[in-house]
Parts: structure tokens; C-alpha cells; sequence
């Protein structure tokens, strides 16, 4: 009975360990990318989403224009975003941005005060992706990623 | 000449122009406020900003009679010259960018920096109108920057990259990168990754320290890139016709061609004398065609920053055939980001067959002469080989918003007969050898 329980707790704390390694944004990421519910886009792979944050791809993979949106860079949420999805600190971002801005390459995404902000946009305008907590994924937006 | 240059001036002017009046109509239509907020931006409105970026920076090297630089625009540097150098990072940047309508857009980009008259005038780095057909496809009239390398058109935003500066090795191959002309950008998705496609035309002349000229014409560049997560893959080629003066070069080969003439009007010294006509001739840097390809690849994720670059270089008479490439690697431990480089460059070392001095001998001046030629020749092959490797180890820190810290070290060792990416190189220079250098910058942008 012990070395079930054991074995139990061992299997659990492996499986943990294992998603903890495997993905690590969906084991601790709250945050999630959006659009409009209107939007014909459903869902977006990592590499979409990245090439759409930094300035590589202006259109969604089904051909319709992408408009990404930032919080403001204070944010909590908009640190998460870019550590845990996309791969890169605030300074990366800057760094990255720098680069396209004074090539004249492209500009950073157009940035909302707050998330509310951020969400209404989304649901207002179908080209516009965001990125919000979790919780407040209600029908309006769709989750692109992750899943 | 004189009236090449006034076309010359009167063509900047009327660029400057039309992008003033441009950014004039900007200011209005925006009704002269900064947009910062965009909520209510929907790309299609008009919108005005002037941002910038710099560099203050410090280098300190031991070369002897020979100065580190920051390339061949560049009069002096640290080390002969001086014992800390602010001019070899120090930069400053200002860029204004108006766009007009979701398609239609100018950028301005003034930079100061150290340059060939040993001032900081500031120059124009970008002057452009670009007109965006679609997301994915654009033409851009006026002063742009190519990219033979992978960070070339952002190398004097020390903000943007991880070094203070990047590998002389690779970067010194082309520095003649701007570009008055067009150029066209087209991107597609290939499955899950991006490609890009880079051509421009256009022509240039810059100048360089100690009255040097160069002209640079027909300029083809075409680049592809291929970005697939944080992998980057990317080949370049880029070939123009160049005119390259210098006071010793052009007194060589009016040198040459001059003895030639006098040998050629003395019965039985005819073919010594066409033998330096074609000396001179065949070294002449005139409408020369030079051409150039790289290879380089990128992995930038997380913790990892990975880079490495291989170029070749398909030079012309004195200035030779060369190989090129770097590795960087820099691994982020929160704020800080320690990195390192190993960088080689390795020129195909050229020798001449000598005009006869024995042949000569009988007038002792002319004897003279041909020794002096030969030796002329055989030091400026030599100079314009040039080869070294290097080992760089440097740390960024961004230690707050918008501002990082830098300290480089840099260890170059000189291939024996050179002075490898070293300037303003003194006449008892010696070629080889090890020379250190030391940096430290404040990258900011604003």
C-alpha cells in the first residue's frame, strides 16, 4: 500500500517534472494570445506568433492582414508574454525593435493602456491579435494560442 | 569633375527637400502632436516621429605606430594616436520617420560620428521615400544602407546588437554600404518560415581620410533571408564598379607610368618601359569590378544567442581576394549577457614580378627608379592584404530602461606582413604581431 503511494507520488512528480520540461509556457503561462471571435483565425503555431510580434509577417497564416497590439510596458502581462511565449526579455524586444525601427524596417506594435483596452480592441477589430489573462477569455475573443 | 559634384549636391538638396516638405505636411496633417497613443491608430492616419540612438564609448589599445579604429573612414584611433579613443564607438543618431498614408512613408536618419576630415559632422546614413504595396512588398527611392552582412544596416545601433562593435574581420570586407538608388523588399511564407528577399541598385562616394576617394557605381545587392522561430539563415551577393584613390596609390602608378613613357622614348629599353606601362595599367583602380557573397546563421532564443558569418571578398588590384568569418556566442544570465568571438580573416597574398633593375643598370638613375617602383608596388600588394585573427570576450548589461553597458576585450593577432584591420598605419609600422584593445560603451536609444 506505502510503495503504491510511493510510486503514486514518484509517477505524479515525474509527470510534473516532464511538463515542466516539455512546456514550460503552458505550465506556467497565464497568458494567452487573442482575436475576435469574428476572426476566421482559430489558432496559430509558436513560430506564427512569434514572426507576427516581431515585425516578420504582417498577415495571418490563412493570408488575412495581422495587427499586433503590446500592453503597456510596465505591464506584468506584456513581460510575461514576451519571456514566456515568445522567448525574449523587455530588453531583447528593444533591442530586436531598435534594429527594424532605425533600418526602416518597421514599426513596434501599436500599445493599449490596459487589458480591458486591449480586449475591446480585439473584439472591436478582427486583423487586431492581443494578449490577455486567461480568465478573461470569454466568447467574444478566441484563443490562438496556446491551446 | 567640378560640375559632378555640384550635380551631385544639387541631387542631395533636392532629396533633403522633398523630404522636408514631406515631413512638413506630416507635422500638419498629424495637427503637430506626437502620436504615442495608439489605440486609435488604424495605420491609415499620418503620423510623425523623431527618435534616436547613440553610443559613448571608450577604447583603449596598445598598437604601436598604427591606431585602432573603427574602420577605413575613420583618420585615427587609439593607440598611436592616442591612448583612449572616444571617436572609435562614439556615435550619435537622430532619425525621423513621417508616414503619410498606410502605404506612402520617409525616413531621415542624421548620424555624428567620427569621420574621414576627423570631425563629427553629422551625415546622412538614411534619406528615403518607400512606398508599401502590400504588408509584404515594398520599394524604397533614396539613401539606404544594403546588407552584405547580417547586422550591416544596423551596425551603428550599439543598442541593437550584443557587441560594441561588430568583427572588423567580416564587417571591414565591405564598408562602402550606403547607397543612393532603390531597393526592394518581398517577403513570403515558406510553411512555417519566413523569407525575404533584399535587391538594391544604386551608387556612392564617400571619402576617406588623408584625401582618398572612392566611387562607387552600379551597385547590385541581393540578399535572402529565412527566419523559421529563432533560427536565421541568410546568403548575400553583391557586386559594383569602384574607383579607389589615394594620394600613395595615385603617385604609384603616375609613378610607373611616367618611367614607362621615359624607358619607352630610349632606344633598347622599349620593353622595360611597356613592362611599367602595364604595371601600371593592370594596378590602376579605375571602374574595377569587385564582388562579394556571404553565408550566415543565427539562433536567438532564451538564454542562447548564437551568430556566425562566412564572406568572401573577390577584390581587385591592390586591394586582395579575401575569406573571411566569425562565431559569437553570448548566453543571458538575467540583466547581463556575457558573450565571446573568434573571428579570422585571411587575404589571398598577391606578389608582382619586378621591373629588371640589373637591365637598368648601366644608367644608374633609371636603376633607381625601377628599385623604388618595385618597392612601391611590393609594399602597397602587401598593405592591402590584409589578414589577422581575433579573439573578443565582452559582457552587456542592461542594467536599466533603454541603456546598456558594454565592456569588449579584444586580442588580435596580425598575420606576419600585415596590418590587419589597424589604421592610420605609420610608415615604421610593423607588420604582425599581437595588439590588444579595451572598450567600454553606453548603448542607449530614445
Amino acid at each position: 500500500m506505502e510503495r503504491m503511494a510511493f510510486k503514486l507520488k514518484m509517477s505524479a512528480a515525474i509527470m510534473l517534472i516532464l511538463c515542466l520540461i516539455a512546456s514550460p509556457a503552458s505550465a506556467f503561462a497565464d497568458v494567452v494570445a487573442v482575436v475576435s471571435a469574428k476572426s476566421s483565425v482559430t489558432s496559430l503555431t509558436l513560430n506564427q506568433l512569434t514572426d507576427i510580434y516581431l515585425g516578420r509577417s504582417a498577415r495571418f497564416p490563412d493570408g488575412t492582414p495581422a495587427i499586433p497590439c503590446d500592453l503597456a510596458e510596465n505591464s506584468p502581462l506584456r513581460e510575461e508574454f514576451y519571456t514566456q511565449l515568445i522567448g525574449k526579455s523587455q530588453a531583447q524586444i528593444k533591442a530586436h525593435w531598435s534594429k527594424l525601427i532605425f533600418t526602416g524596417r518597421g514599426q513596434p506594435p501599436r500599445e493599449v493602456a490596459t487589458e480591458a483596452g486591449a480586449k475591446r480592441l480585439v473584439a472591436e477589430k478582427p486583423n487586431v491579435i492581443c494578449y490577455i489573462d486567461r480568465s478573461q477569455v470569454d466568447r467574444n475573443v478566441t484563443v490562438l494560442f496556446p491551446q | 569633375m567640378r560640375d559632378d559634384a555640384n550635380e551631385k549636391i544639387l541631387k542631395h538638396i533636392d532629396i533633403f527637400n522633398s523630404i522636408r516638405c514631406a515631413f512638413i505636411a506630416a507635422v500638419i496633417f498629424s495637427g503637430a502632436t506626437a502620436p504615442t497613443a495608439c489605440a486609435s491608430d488604424d495605420g491609415e492616419s499620418p503620423t510623425f516621429k523623431l527618435r534616436g540612438f547613440g553610443t559613448l564609448g571608450g577604447v583603449h589599445s596598445n598598437a604601436k605606430n598604427a591606431d585602432f579604429t573603427h574602420g577605413p573612414f575613420e583618420p585615427n584611433g587609439a593607440g598611436y594616436t592616442r591612448s583612449w579613443a572616444m571617436g572609435v564607438d562614439t556615435k550619435l543618431g537622430v532619425q525621423a520617420d513621417a508616414r503619410f498614408s498606410d502605404k506612402f512613408s520617409a525616413v531621415l536618419q542624421l548620424v555624428s560620428k567620427h569621420q574621414y576630415n576627423n570631425s563629427y559632422e553629422p551625415s546622412v546614413e538614411w534619406a528615403n521615400l518607400k512606398y508599401q504595396f502590400t504588408p509584404d512588398f515594398d520599394i524604397r527611392v533614396g539613401r539606404t544602407v544594403t546588407t552584405p552582412f547580417m547586422v550591416s544596416d544596423s551596425r551603428l545601433v550599439g543598442y541593437a546588437n550584443l557587441w560594441i562593435r561588430p568583427p572588423q574581420e567580416v564587417y571591414g570586407l565591405l564598408p562602402f554600404i550606403n547607397k543612393d538608388g532603390v531597393d526592394v523588399n518581398y517577403r513570403f511564407g515558406v510553411g512555417e518560415a519566413m523569407n525575404m528577399v533584399h535587391l538594391s541598385y544604386g551608387e556612392i562616394s564617400p571619402k576617406l581620410p588623408n584625401s582618398g576617394t572612392a566611387k562607387v557605381k552600379n551597385s547590385i545587392s541581393l540578399a535572402n533571408t529565412l527566419d523559421y522561430g529563432p533560427i536565421t539563415l541568410r546568403a548575400s551577393y553583391s557586386r559594383a564598379r569602384v574607383d579607389l584613390h589615394t594620394p600613395e596609390t595615385d603617385a604609384l602608378f603616375e609613378g610607373l607610368t611616367q618611367f614607362g613613357n621615359t624607358l619607352s622614348a630610349i632606344p633598347g629599353f622599349a620593353s622595360i618601359g611597356s613592362q611599367s606601362l602595364n604595371l601600371s595599367n593592370k594596378y590602376r583602380f579605375e571602374n574595377a569590378l569587385i564582388s562579394f557573397f556571404s553565408f550566415s546563421a543565427s539562433y536567438d532564443r532564451d538564454q542562447w544567442l548564437l551568430m556566425a558569418e562566412l564572406a568572401h571578398f573577390n577584390g581587385y588590384s591592390f586591394l586582395a581576394k579575401s575569406t573571411a568569418w566569425y562565431a559569437t556566442a553570448g548566453y543571458r544570465i538575467g540583466k547581463f549577457t556575457p558573450y565571446m568571438t573568434v573571428a579570422q580573416l585571411s587575404p589571398e597574398k598577391q606578389s608582382e614580378a619586378e621591373i629588371p633593375v640589373t637591365a637598368l643598370a648601366v644608367i644608374p638613375s633609371l636603376a633607381a627608379g625601377a628599385a623604388a617602383l618595385n618597392d612601391g608596388i611590393n609594399r602597397t600588394l602587401t598593405a592591402g592584404a590584409f589578414g589577422q585573427k581575433s579573439l573578443a570576450v565582452g559582457v552587456r548589461w542592461d542594467f536599466m530602461k533603454n541603456i546598456a553597458f558594454k565592456a569588449q576585450y579584444d586580442y588580435m593577432m596580425l598575420d606576419s606582413t600585415s596590418s590587419g584591420r589597424l589604421g592610420n598605419v605609420q610608415p615604421n609600422f610593423q607588420p604582425g604581431g599581437k595588439v590588444s584593445a579595451v572598450g567600454i560603451a553606453l548603448d542607449f536609444i530614445f
